[in-house]
């Protein structure tokens, strides 16, 4: 049974989700504030975290940039509707996805399963598989990232995101396909998790040894991870 | 007072070169003043103590120099007035006859004579014509005396003495030195005033431009508020102004995010609510369940939409102004809503102008208003449909000939009643509610664009199209352009 910690402030909202989630299979802890949220999610074991970013006291944001010092724990956060900026400032920040409140509970049960399967499946799929492109290796058992022998962290989105544009090294990812394969849900216009999510694995990744930049944006199409050359030899 | 001696721009329009250069006039007046009535009183004083030199010095030698001419003759009064000249070499006397002839010309003995022999000098002849009064030139002043000799005989006396003044040739070159240093003092003291006086008013206006353009934390500078004087005053005023305009500000955008927090959890736990009454429900009561869920969508979207609205304004106060590519924004507008229209077989075209039109303003905001316009245009999209959407620049987009940016939208829809389209943009405006229900909105979207719009000082328009459907057109002024 997976263990999902709710950090809301709303006990009520809490209440309910335990009712409905528990009969779904998640065993469900809830905790209302930020503070004391960050200290179990860092004291105990979770399969997945449910983030309000209105919190009373140490909010939402302050609480995921603690943890992700220490955890990469998948983070879905509960932003309020029309909160453009809050929800690109906690995808930027490391969280998983998002979902606008007030969300419908299926939605949510729905992007649980989806993260849960993702960081349950991949060592699954191969223990020993290591997808190296140009610099960069992906080391699918332990979802670990070195970049010219240096470690990088990333999130478990990041990593798929990146895996699928490696993949593909050389060749355009839509966002559909992108969004389908990571996010398990179709592209959404107005929508701009895909997009913050790449620009998160830029960062972290920075530019390739020549300075070029390593994820493109072609527009219209998608994304491509650029594929040189003599760093195919090297 | 539209008239002026001076032609039209000779004053610049800055203040800080008006002053200065009045505060100039006003030192060079004073300073011209000055040096002429110190000329002036100078020369007085001068004049009165030659006079008074010259009284005592004829009075005192003349009647003695013209009784030793009488009694031992031109000799004896040349070697006379040569001792007293020795003694004060400021004074020259001259003796001349009844008629004003000189006298010691006559004897001509040369050797010892006392001066040399007078120059042609017209004021002799006066001085001589006029006993008794002083006559000036630059540089000597000169006075003729009567003198009856002990024989009886009538003599003038003629004394000379050198005057210092001013405009003395000694002088004048260190008084042209003093001056220019003078000047030059009055210029810098100019200039250090006019600056003490622009300076903070400048600082003001850039903080009055500062929060204008948003930034509520603009203050005016410390060294403004400090001083005692009017422009300080205004300063602390406008400080003051500023710390309340931050305050309401930074209120309502407390209290919004409240509301909406507030109004938001209610719904969020009646949708998990309604999950849970889901599992295992009749049918006729899932049919229930779903209306409610509906209506509480609903509700979630209006509130969402009346919060945007009245953001807007307090995201205009406090965003700040940037330079943005409209061509960009309307590029990625048109991809998200051709994805969106795929489905339904819609096809978005989006014609935009060859060279990348760039606009200053608040891009999240101008963004949500064409968006609204796009979502509005494919509500009302018939299946298979086709959307036009347009960019363009106008030089003339405006009456007063000012530059602008345009943006079109068309659709293939039903268009709107004629009588009605002036309502297009007020809020909870539907042209037919069951109908836009169905296709979701709470009747907000255009009003949110129209305010978006009129916050960037530009219009929004709409009118039927001839064949059908609605055009929606928004006009932005370019402001500082560069496209």
């Amino acid at each position: 049974m997976e263990r999902i910690l709710v950090i809301d402030d709303d006990h009520e909202l809490c209440d309910l989700l335990q009712e409905y989630l528990e009969p779904e299979g998640f065993e469900i802890q809830a905790v209302h504030d930020g503070k004391k949220g960050l200290e179990k999610a860092l004291a105990e074991t979770f399969d997945l975290l449910v983030l309000d970013i209105m919190l009373p006291g140490q909010n939402g944001f302050e609480v995921l940039r603690q943890l992700r010092n220490s955890s990469e724990v998948p983070v879905i956060m509960l932003t309020a509707r029309g909160e453009d900026v809050d929800r690109i400032v906690g995808l930027e920040m490391g969280a998983d996805d998002y979902l606008p409140k007030p969300f419908n509970p299926r939605e949510l049960t729905a992007r649980i399963r989806s993260i849960l399967r993702r960081s349950r499946n991949t060592p699954a799929e191969g223990e020993e598989g290591v997808l190296a492109v140009g610099d960069v290796k992906l080391f699918m058992g332990s979802h670990s990232i070195l970049r010219r022998g240096e470690e990088i962290r990333t999130t478990g989105v990041e990593f798929r995101f990146l895996q699928i544009l490696l993949e593909h090294a050389g060749h355009i990812v839509s966002r559909q396909d992108l969004a389908r394969k990571v996010l398990e849900r179709s592209y959404s216009p107005f929508d701009r998790s895909v997009d913050v999510h790449i620009s998160n694995i830029r960062k972290k990744l920075g530019p390739l040894p020549g300075g070029e930049e390593r994820i493109k944006t072609i527009r219209g199409e998608g994304y491509l991870y650029v594929l040189r050359e003599e760093e195919e030899e090297a | 007072m539209k008239y002026s001696i001076f032609p039209k721009g000779f004053f610049p329009k800055s203040l800080f070169t008006t002053i200065f250069l009045w505060f100039l006039f006003a030192v060079g007046a004073i300073f011209l003043v000055a040096v002429g009535s110190a000329y002036l009183i100078n020369r007085t004083v001068v004049q009165n103590q030659a006079r008074e030199e010259l009284e005592l010095y004829t009075e005192t030698y003349g009647s003695k120099v013209a009784d030793l001419f009488e009694r031992e003759g031109p000799g004896e009064a040349r070697r006379f007035l040569h001792e007293i000249f020795r003694q004060d070499p400021r004074f020259m006397g001259l003796l001349f006859d009844s008629v004003g002839r000189p006298l010691y010309e006559r004897g001509r003995s040369g050797a010892n004579s006392f001066a040399p022999p007078p120059p042609p000098d017209p004021r002799m002849g006066d001085a001589l014509r006029e006993e008794g009064k002083i006559f000036f030139d630059d540089r000597s002043a000169m006075m003729a005396r009567k003198v009856v000799s002990a024989g009886g005989r009538v003599y003038y006396f003629l004394g000379i003495t050198k005057v210092r003044t001013l405009l003395d040739a000694s002088q004048s070159k260190n008084a042209l030195f003093r001056s220019l240093f003078l000047l030059g003092g009055g210029l810098l003291f100019c200039y250090w005033l006019t600056r003490h006086l622009t300076r903070p008013i400048r600082e003001l206006q850039r903080a009055a431009l500062r929060l204008g353009s948003g930034d509520l934390t603009a203050r005016a500078p410390l060294s403004v508020e400090k001083r005692h004087d009017e422009i300080g005053s205004l300063g602390h005023a406008f400080n003051a102004m500023a710390l309340r305009l931050d305050h309401l500000l930074s209120n309502q955008q407390r209290l919004l995010r409240d509301i909406s927090h507030e109004l938001r959890s209610p719904l969020a736990r009646l949708s998990v609510a309604l999950e849970i009454g889901r599992k295992g429900a009749s049918p006729e009561m899932m049919r229930i369940l779903g209306r409610i869920e509906k209506e509480s969508l609903r509700m979630d979207q209006m509130v969402g939409e009346l919060l945007a609205l009245s953001r807007m304004e307090a995201e205009a106060a406090e965003a700040l102004k940037e330079t943005f590519s409209l061509s960009e924004m309307l590029q990625n507008l048109e991809e998200d809503a051709s994805f969106e229209a795929h489905g339904r077989g819609i096809r978005v075209n989006l014609k935009l102008p060859e060279k990348e039109l760039y606009l200053s303003g608040f891009p999240r905001l101008l963004a949500s208003a064409v968006e609204n316009v796009v979502r509005n245009a494919l509500r009302h999209s018939p299946e298979g449909g086709e959307i036009f959407l347009e960019l363009r620049r106008e030089e003339k987009a405006y009456p007063g000939e000012t530059p602008g940016a345009v943006i079109l939208a068309q659709d293939q829809g039903a268009g709107v009643p004629e009588e009605e389209l002036p309502r297009l943009f007020t809020p909870f405006y539907r042209v037919d509610s069951a109908r836009t229900r169905e296709s979701g909105g709470a009747g907000l979207g255009l009003a949110i664009a129209e305010r978006a719009v009129h916050l960037h000082g530009g219009t929004i328009k709409a009118w039927n199209t001839t064949l059908s459907g609605l055009t929606v057109e928004i006009r932005v002024p370019m402001e500082s352009c560069r496209g």
